[in-house]
This record gives C-alpha cells, structure tokens and sequence, in this order.
C-alpha cells in the first residue's frame, strides 16, 4: 500500500500519507473523487470503487461520510483486504484523523502485526503440531 | 566392579534381544500385508529397531570397557590417567548418538516432517563434536573444566534428543493405547533417565545417591523385557501387567549381579541358592502380574488379593535376598525386617482368602487382629536379631503362624470336596495347599532362626513358587 487519503463529502483532503508516490497537489484529489462520485451517482445511481491507471490502482471505499481512497501496485493481491482494513480503522478512530494517524493506520497494516495476524501465526503452529500429531497417531494405529 | 556397571552388560544382552523382537516383528507383519502403504509404514520401525540394537551394543561395550577388556586409548593417553569417565564411556556416549540419528530419521519418517530429522541429527552432531573438543582440550591439558562442561552439555542435547522421541511413543501410545509403543515410550524415557552423566562426575564418582542410581538402572532394566514381552504378545492393551512381567526379568537378573559384584558367584552354595531364589522372585512376580491381568478381565476379589499375595511374597523375597547378597545397599538386618514383614503379611492375606472362600465372612477379619499387634511389636525389635525378636513374644508369633496353615486346611478340604464330586479345575485348590505348606514349612523356621547369611530357605522356597506357577495358571490341569 502505497498510500492512504480520507476526503470529506465536501470535497477537501482531510488527511493524506503517502502523496509522494504522486505528482502535483494532494487538495486536488478530494476534489476531483468526489466530483467523479457525483457524477458517476448521477448517471448510474451507482459509485466508482476502483480506478487503474498504468502500474497502480486507487481503491476507494467509504467510512461514514468519508471517502477512503487507498494506492496500490496494480497487482497487489492483497489490494481489497488491506481497503476494508483501513476502512474499520478509520470508522473506529472517528473524527479527530490526521497524517500522523493515516501513517500509523498503515504501519499498522502492512507490518501484518495485527493481532488477527498473529492469531493466523499461532493458528498455524497449532494446525502443523496437530497434523503431525494425527500422522503419528494414524501410523501408530497402522504399525502397533 | 559397581553394581550398575555390572547391569550394562544384561542391559546391552536384553536391548539386543529387544530390537531384535521389534526387527522380527515389523517382518512378519509387513510381509502379511500386501497393501504397499503398510509396508511402507513399517520403515520407521526397522529403524528403531536398528538404533536400538546399537544402544544395546554400546552397553554391552560399555561392560567390556568398565572390566577393561576394552582399551581404547593408550597407556600414555591423559584420558586413561586422568578422565576415567570419558575412558569408560566414550564409547556408550558415541554409540548412543548413532542410535539417536536411527531415530531421528524414525521419528520424521513418522511425523513426515523431514525438518524435525535435520534438526535432531544436527542437535547430535553437535553433542559428538562438543566430546571430540573436550578430548582434544584434555590430551592438551590434562584436567579441563571446559571440557568437562562440553561433556555435560553434549549430554544435555542427547537426553532433549531422547526425550523427544520418547514423548512422540508416549503420544503414539496414548492415541492407540497399544502396550507396544508404551513398551517403546517406557524404554526410551529410561535411556533419558540412565545418561551417564546425570549420574557421574570425571573420576566416576557418583553425584546423586547410588540407591537412586540402581534404582534407574533396575527400570532401565524392566524396559527391554517390556518390548520383548509386549512385542511377542502384540495384541495386549496397555497394563501394569507388562511392567510385571519386565520386573520378573529386572529382579532375577539384579540378584544374579548383586552375586557376581559381592564374588559371592564363587561360593557355590551360596549362589545356588540366590539363583533359586532369583528364579522364585521371577515366578512371583510373574504369577502377580498374570493375577492383576486375570482381575482386569473378571474383577473378582479373591484374583485381586492374589495380586498382592504375589506382589509382597516377591518383594519380601528379593529384598530378603539382596539382604544378604549386598549389604552396602540394602543392610542385612533390614533386609530380613522388610522380608519378615511382607511375606508373613501375604500369608494373613492368604488366611482372610481362605475364610472368605469358606463363606466365614465375619471370622475373616479375625487373622488381622491377630497379627497386626503381634507384626508391631515384633518390628519394634528392630534392630535386634529377628530370632531374639520372634521369642520375645513367641505367644503372639505361634499364634500368628498356626493362621498360616489355616488355609493349606482349608484349600485341602476344598479340594476333597471336589475330589468326591468330580468337579474339574480341582488342581487348583490342590496347588495353593501344597505350594502354601512348602512355603510355611521352608521359609519360617530358617527366617525365624537367623540362619547365619543367606539361608537354604531362600533357593528351596523355588519348589513352593512352581507349584503356585503350575497351578495358578492351570497347568496342571492338562495332566488329568
């Protein structure tokens, strides 16, 4: 994840990480999602979630009545989980969101130090003992 | 020589056998099967059986070493002058690493964990480089700290090695409640437990009581048996009756080494009858264990009681014996305490049978009362002579002893009733009286007397323990 930008209804940037993998104004992206979400409602009655352009992708997803819009390599796989991510932290978080924060949301994510993370990492330790445990058993049943 | 050295050499004879059973086995039923899967499956086994062998190998070397039929350094070496441990056990040290690499190949080969294997070879390989430093430092310094810390640490990577795969067998056991793989389990966590370092330090001298070490040694002698028993008679569950039948092996073989350390062995009269009395305790133990396995499958008391009849007349036997054979572990006076005491207390068991059989169930309790005060203020003699303490209340004694033949009558009389009316199994009332009157008759006037070391009463009191095997197990029955 590249990036991290929470845009308000009216349209302004509340609060950015990672803008540097970008060129030109970070104010200007809030205008410009929330402008196309009104237009894409208009026509569709439906919003964008995702835009491609070349190497990277923006995945833009809402908290509230926040936008949340995420950059990503094109072929990050975990793309969409790492969005949702984001999405349940801001909600938690609430109203008082700035840089500082994004950038801990997203250390907090990419770092996998979650503790659903490490509840995989124990899980896994637990499946391989009980696997090789039940081989055992299975053979003991075989043999004895 | 000690006595725990001496047991290396029936320990490595039986760890042999062991595998070789374990060998035999995993032949048979993998050539029964003509599924390839089972076949397969029955790999890791070989190689237990393998590694077992060359632990059994190492402690038979190590015999030959401790009696110094085996020099592997030179006269010159500081290793022969100063380091007897690494003199006598480098080869058991060694040996049991090159087991330790069977089983670890065993062990990932069950798992299908081919890492665990990497890791347990490199654990050991680590553990013969730690002893190889150690010789290096000690041909260079004489005496090294150092490397006597690498020898206690390579031993601590071989016992986490053992121990790891005994826990896998206990695991494996615990699934399929298979008495062959707790026989495998029991064996392996007694190798944790018989490491030579945990026991001895650079001059051989002992670091934890030398009860506590032939203690380990008698269990580590029980495992192979175990195996052997439970591997030729696989379909068994897991039961104490196995760990009976590896004690009627254990205790045997500890009286004929208690012999051979004393030099008794020489003494012919003497060693006859401590071989006699082995092979009673052997009996004893044996009709024990086969009582509690009767009793799991019929529940019945009198089978229970039988059990512990057994159970005290052994103990009362070989502790008797090692009495008299080696008094520096068990003192000669205490010996005949703990004996008199326990055979008599499972003769007044055989009296409450003999009542309860009789349908007397009130009178039953009567031998108890009898003999419960005399038994106190005979062990409160302790420790004068056992003749002077049996005549300070020979009253109460002769009382207690006529209890004993109470039940010889009362089997006798079982058994004419059943002469008369020609019910089958009457063998086995015959053969408690006339093992119990041979018991009484040969073991209480000579214990009593204070025979003057190791009485005949300890050999002929055989005949008694055969008659009992004969007829417990209903072998007499086919003669008729």
């Amino acid at each position: 994840m590249y990036g991290i930008f929470l845009i308000n209804e009216a349209g302004e940037t509340v609060a950015s990480m990672g803008w540097e993998n970008l060129e030109g104004d970070s104010a200007l992206l809030g205008g410009f999602v929330s402008a196309l979400q009104m237009f894409i409602k208009k026509i569709s009655g439906n919003e964008i979630n995702e835009l491609q352009f070349g190497e990277l992708k923006l995945l833009i997803g809402k908290a509230g009545e926040n936008y949340v819009v995420t950059l990503h390599a094109n072929g990050d796989k975990d793309a969409n989980k790492h969005n949702q991510e984001v999405i349940d932290l801001v909600i938690e978080q609430g109203d008082d969101i700035d840089d500082g924060v994004l950038s801990l949301i997203n250390e907090m994510i990419t770092q996998e130090k979650t503790p659903e993370e490490m509840e995989k990492v124990r899980s896994g330790i637990r499946g391989w003992t009980s696997q090789a445990g039940s081989t055992a058993a299975e053979w003991g049943k075989k043999v004895f | 020589m000690e006595v725990y050295e001496v047991a290396y050499l029936f320990l490595g004879i039986a760890t042999i056998v062991a595998a070789g059973t374990i060998i035999n086995y995993s032949r048979v039923r993998s050539k029964a099967s003509q599924d390839p899967e089972i076949r397969k499956a029955f790999r890791p086994l070989y190689l237990f059986g393998f590694g077992l062998a060359i632990y059994g190998l190492g402690a038979l070397l190590t015999y030959f070493s401790l009696a110094d039929y085996i020099t592997l350094w030179s006269a010159e070496s500081f290793i022969t002058g100063y380091n007897p441990f690494i003199n006598y056990y480098y080869l058991f040290y060694t040996l049991t690493l090159i087991e330790l690499i069977f089983l670890s190949i065993a062990a990932a080969m069950i798992l299908q964990q081919r890492i665990i294997a990497v890791f347990m070879i490199l654990l050991t390989t680590i553990s013969y480089l730690l002893m190889f430093n150690a010789i290096l430092n000690i041909e260079e310094f004489r005496v090294s700290d150092v490397s006597e810390f690498y020898v206690s640490f390579g031993s601590v990577l071989m016992i986490i090695t053992i121990a790891a795969v005994a826990a896998l067998f206990m695991w494996i056991a615990f699934q399929t409640k298979r008495s062959t793989s707790f026989a495998l389990g029991y064996a392996l966590t007694f190798q944790v437990l018989a490491v030579p370092r945990l026991m001895l330090d650079r001059m051989l001298d002992t670091i934890i009581p030398s009860e506590l070490i032939i203690a380990i040694s008698m269990g580590a002698l029980i495992g192979p048996a175990m195996i052997a028993f439970a591997f030729l008679r696989p379909d068994q569950k897991i039961s104490a009756e196995l760990l009976g039948y590896g004690a009627s092996f254990a205790a045997p073989v500890y009286i004929i080494i208690a012999l051979i350390v004393s030099g008794l062995i020489y003494n012919l009269q003497i060693a006859l009858t401590a071989s006699s009395g082995a092979i009673a305790a052997a009996l004893g133990a044996a009709i024990a264990s086969y009582s509690y396995g009767r009793w799991r499958e019929n529940k019945q008391l009198p089978t229970a009681l039988l059990f512990f009849i057994f159970t005290f007349f052994t103990a009362g036997l070989f502790i008797g014996i090692l009495g008299n054979v080696v008094p520096d572990i068990m003192p000669y006076i205490t010996g005949t305490y703990i004996d008199l005491v326990a055979s008599s207390l499972a003769l007044i068991i055989f009296a409450v049978v003999a009542f309860l059989a009789a349908g007397y169930r009130t009178a039953a309790s009567i031998p108890f009362f009898i003999y419960i005060p005399t038994i106190i203020l005979i062990v409160q003699q302790y420790p004068d002579p056992i003749d002077q303490a049996f005549l300070a209340y020979w009253y109460l004694g002769l009382a207690v002893m006529i209890l004993f033949f109470i039940p010889v009558i009362l089997f006798s009389i079982t058994w004419r009733r059943m002469k008369v009316a020609g019910a089958p199994g009457r063998s086995r009332p015959l053969g408690m009286a006339i093992g119990l009157l041979l018991y009484v008759l040969i073991r209480f006037p000579l214990l009593l007397m204070d025979f003057p070391f190791m009485d005949p009463g300890y050999g002929l009191v055989v005949s008694s323990f055969i008659v009992f095997w004969l007829s417990i197990t209903g072998r007499l029955e086919r003669n008729q």
